[in-house]
C-alpha cells in the first residue's frame, strides 16, 4: 500500500511538472518575415530583436534593440515597411517601434492594446495596422500621432490594404471591413470564415482567403461578391495578383493560380505540406514556402516545378527575391540566400544565435 | 507523438470541439459534459476501486490486531505475511488505487493538449489547430465548420485558454480534492501509514491548486468537474467515509465551549 502511494505521488508530481511547465504561451509563439531593400535585408526575431544585415553577405549592419541591452522587446512577426530611412515593425508587446534604418536607433513608438501580428501598411503618409486587440489602427506614420481607431469582432492578423482613398481589411470575426481614410466605415462582407490573413486591393478588386477554405474577390466599391472559389484547407496566406493572375495558397498543400476577373482555375500544383504564407514572384517564377520547410520555385505560367530546396525548418512567412537572389526566413529564425534561377545557396545566417 | 495524436489527442480534441458546436458554442460547458463522458467510459475502474476503497475501511481493525499481534520487530515478516493474506481475504488490491489514476492520466495529458489547442492565443497555436482539426472528414467538416474558429474562450468570469484571475478554480480544486480524498481515505491503523495518508491528502491537492494556477482555467474546470463527479459517485457507493469523521468533529467542536471547554479550565486550575 506504501509503495503504491509512493508511486502515484511520484506520478502526480511528473503529471504537475509535465503540465505546469507545458502552459499554453499567451504571446510569442509565432514566426518572423523579412523585407529587402537597397542591398539590406530587414527581419525581426521571435526573441524581440530586429536586424539588418547585409543582402551580398549576410553581415549585421544593426540590431535593435543595441547588442549592449540584453533583453529584447516582444517578438516581431509581421514584415518590416521601410519608408525613406524609417522602418516601421509592430510586436507582439503591443507596441509599433518606428526605427532609423540607417542606424537602429528608435524613433517612436505608437501603443496598442495586443500583440501585433499583422504586417504594416503606410500609404499617403498614414500608417494601418491591424492588432490582437481587435482594432484597426491608423497613424501618422510622420508623427505616430493616431488619426481613428475602428473596433472589430474579433482579432485583426492580416494586413490592411490602403489604396484609391480605400482601406480594407479582413478580421477572424469573419467580416472584411472597408474605410475611408477619415475611417468612416464604407461597407462590410462576412464569409463563412475567420479571415486570418491580409487583403490585397488591386484592379478594383478585394482579394482574400479564408478559414471557411475559400478565396474571393469582392468589389471594392460596394463589397458585392464578384468570385469565390474552394480549395481544400483554410486559406490563410494573402493572395499574390500579378498581370491578371491570382496566385493563392492553402493550408491543404496546394498552390492555385485563377483569373483574377473570373476566378477560373488555371492550374494548381500540389506541395509537400500547408502553405501559410503567400508566394513571391519574380521574372515568371512562382516562390513558395511550406510548413514542411520546403521552398518550390514553379512557373508562373504554366505551374510546372523548376526546383525544390529544403533548408530543413518549417517556412511560414512568404519569401523575398530581390536582384536575382530568393531570401527565406525559416521558424528557428535562419535566413537564407539563394540564387533566384538555379537554387545554389549563398549564404545563411541565424542573426538571433550570432553574438 | 504520431501515435499519441492519432490514439488520445486528435479524437480528445475533436470531441471537444464537437461537444462546443453542438452545445450552444459554450466551451465551459463542452468541458462539463466532456467530464461527464469521460467518468462513463472510466466507470468501471473507478468503481472497482471505490470498493475497493470501502473494503479497505472495514478491514482497518483487523489490521490493528495484527499489528498489535506481532508488534515485536522481529515478527516483521510474520506481520507482512499476515497483512498480505488479510488483504487477499478482504478482496482488497493494495495497489487497487493506481489504476484508475492510471487510465485516467493519458486523459488528463490529452485534455490539457486539447484545451490549449483548442483555444489558441498566437498564429503557431492557430497553425497547430488547423493540423489537428478533422475537418478534412465530409461529416465531421460539416459538425465541426471552420465558423467555429476561434472559439469563444468566456465562461462565467473565466476564460478558458488562461489562468483563473480570481484564484476561484485553483482553491475549489484543491477543496473538492481533498474532500474526495477523505471520503475514500481507508483510516489507517498504523500510525505512520495514517501520518503519511494525511500528508498525501494535502499535498496532491496543493498540487493540483498550482497546476490549475499556472495552466488553462479550462483544465481546472475539469478537474473541478471530475472531482465533484467523483464525489457523488463516492457517497453513493459508501457514503462519506472518513469525511463523516470531519463533519463529527465540526459538530463536536461547535458544543465544546460549554462543557468541554469548562472542564479545562478547572483541570488547569
Amino acid at each position: 500500500m506504501k509503495n503504491g502511494r509512493l508511486v502515484l505521488v511520484l506520478s502526480l508530481g511528473l503529471l504537475a511538472t509535465v503540465l505546469s511547465g507545458c502552459a499554453p504561451g499567451v504571446a510569442g509563439s509565432s514566426w518572423s518575415s523579412l523585407t529587402v531593400a537597397d542591398g539590406i535585408v530587414y527581419v525581426g526575431s521571435q526573441a524581440g530583436r530586429i536586424f539588418a544585415l547585409q543582402a551580398s553577405s549576410g553581415d549585421e549592419v544593426w540590431r535593435f534593440p543595441a547588442a549592449t541591452e540584453k533583453a529584447g522587446k516582444g517578438a516581431f512577426a509581421g514584415t518590416p515597411a521601410l519608408v525613406g530611412d524609417a522602418l516601421y515593425l509592430g510586436s507582439h508587446d503591443g507596441y509599433f517601434y518606428v526605427l532609423d534604418a540607417n542606424t537602429g536607433s528608435l524613433r517612436r513608438t505608437m501603443a496598442t492594446k495586443g500583440p501585433i501580428i499583422a504586417d504594416p501598411v503606410i500609404v499617403d503618409g498614414a500608417l494601418y495596422i491591424g492588432s490582437q486587440d481587435r482594432s484597426l489602427y491608423a497613424f501618422d506614420a510622420a508623427t505616430g500621432r493616431k488619426e481613428w481607431e475602428y473596433s472589430a469582432g474579433n482579432w485583426i492578423w492580416g494586413s490592411a490594404a490602403a489604396l484609391g482613398g480605400r482601406v480594407v481589411v479582413g478580421s477572424f470575426d469573419h467580416k472584411v471591413y472597408c474605410f475611408d481614410t477619415a475611417g468612416q466605415l464604407l461597407w462590410e462582407f462576412k464569409a463563412e470564415g475567420g479571415v486570418p490573413g491580409g487583403v490585397v486591393l488591386e484592379g478594383g478588386l478585394v482579394y482574400f482567403g479564408a478559414m471557411d477554405n475559400r478565396v474571393y474577390a469582392l468589389d471594392a466599391t460596394d463589397g458585392s461578391e464578384e468570385w469565390s472559389v474552394s480549395t481544400g484547407g483554410w486559406v490563410w496566406a494573402s493572395p499574390l495578383v500579378v498581370d491578371g493572375r491570382v496566385y493563392v495558397a492553402s493550408l491543404d498543400a496546394t498552390v492555385y493560380a485563377l483569373d483574377a476577373v473570373t476566378g477560373t482555375e488555371r492550374w494548381r500544383y500540389r506541395v509537400d505540406g500547408m502553405v501559410r504564407a503567400a508566394p513571391a514572384y519574380a521574372d515568371g517564377l512562382l516562390y513558395v514556402g511550406t510548413e514542411t520547410g520546403s521552398l518550390h520555385v514553379l512557373d508562373a505560367e504554366s505551374g510546372m516545378q523548376k526546383w525544390t530546396d529544403k533548408p530543413g525548418k518549417s517556412i511560414l512567412s512568404s519569401p523575398v527575391v530581390d536582384s536575382g537572389t530568393v531570401y527565406i526566413t525559416t521558424l528557428d529564425g535562419t535566413l537564407y540566400a539563394m540564387d533566384g534561377v538555379s537554387g545554389v545557396r549563398r549564404w545563411s545566417v541565424n542573426p538571433s544565435t550570432r553574438q | 507523438m504520431e501515435l499519441w495524436n492519432t490514439i488520445v489527442f486528435q479524437p480528445l480534441l475533436n470531441l471537444l470541439l464537437f461537444l462546443y458546436a453542438v452545445l450552444g458554442r459554450n466551451f465551459g460547458v463542452a468541458v462539463i459534459v466532456f467530464t461527464v463522458l469521460v467518468r462513463l467510459v472510466t466507470l468501471p475502474v473507478t468503481q472497482q476501486q471505490m470498493k475497493s476503497a470501502k473494503a479497505s475501511q472495514e478491514m482497518q481493525p483487523k489490521m490493528k490486531e495484527l499489528q498489535e499481534k506481532y508488534r515485536d520487530p522481529k515478527d516483521r515478516d510474520k506481520l507482512a505475511q499476515e497483512q498480505m493474506k488479510l488483504y487477499k481475504e478482504s478482496g482488497v488490491n493494495p495497489m487497487g488505487c493506481l489504476v484508475p489514476m492510471l487510465v485516467q492520466m493519458p486523459i488528463w495529458f490529452g485534455l490539457y493538449q486539447a484545451i490549449g489547442t483548442a483555444l489558441p492565443q498566437s498564429p503557431l497555436q492557430v497553425l497547430n489547430l488547423a493540423k489537428h482539426i478533422y475537418s478534412s472528414f465530409p461529416l465531421l467538416g460539416n459538425i465541426i465548420p471552420a465558423s467555429l474558429i476561434p472559439l469563444n474562450p468566456r465562461f462565467l468570469w473565466l476564460d478558458l485558454g488562461r489562468p483563473d484571475p480570481l484564484y476561484i478554480i485553483p482553491i475549489v480544486t484543491a477543496a473538492s480534492m481533498w474532500v474526495q480524498q477523505k471520503m475514500t481515505s481507508p483510516g489507517n491503523a498504523d500510525p505512520q501509514q495514517q501520518a503519511m495518508s494525511q500528508s498525501m491528502e494535502l499535498m496532491m491537492p496543493f498540487m493540483f491548486a498550482w497546476i490549475t494556477y499556472s495552466s488553462a482555467s479550462g483544465l481546472g474546470l475539469y478537474f473541478v468537474a471530475t472531482n465533484v463527479v467523483g464525489i457523488i459517485q463516492q457517497y453513493f457507493t459508501s457514503g462519506w467515509g472518513a469525511m463523516a469523521n470531519v463533519f463529527r468533529r465540526g459538530k463536536a467542536r461547535e458544543v465544546a465551549p460549554v462543557t468541554k471547554g469548562k472542564g479545562n479550565a478547572r483541570k488547569k486550575r
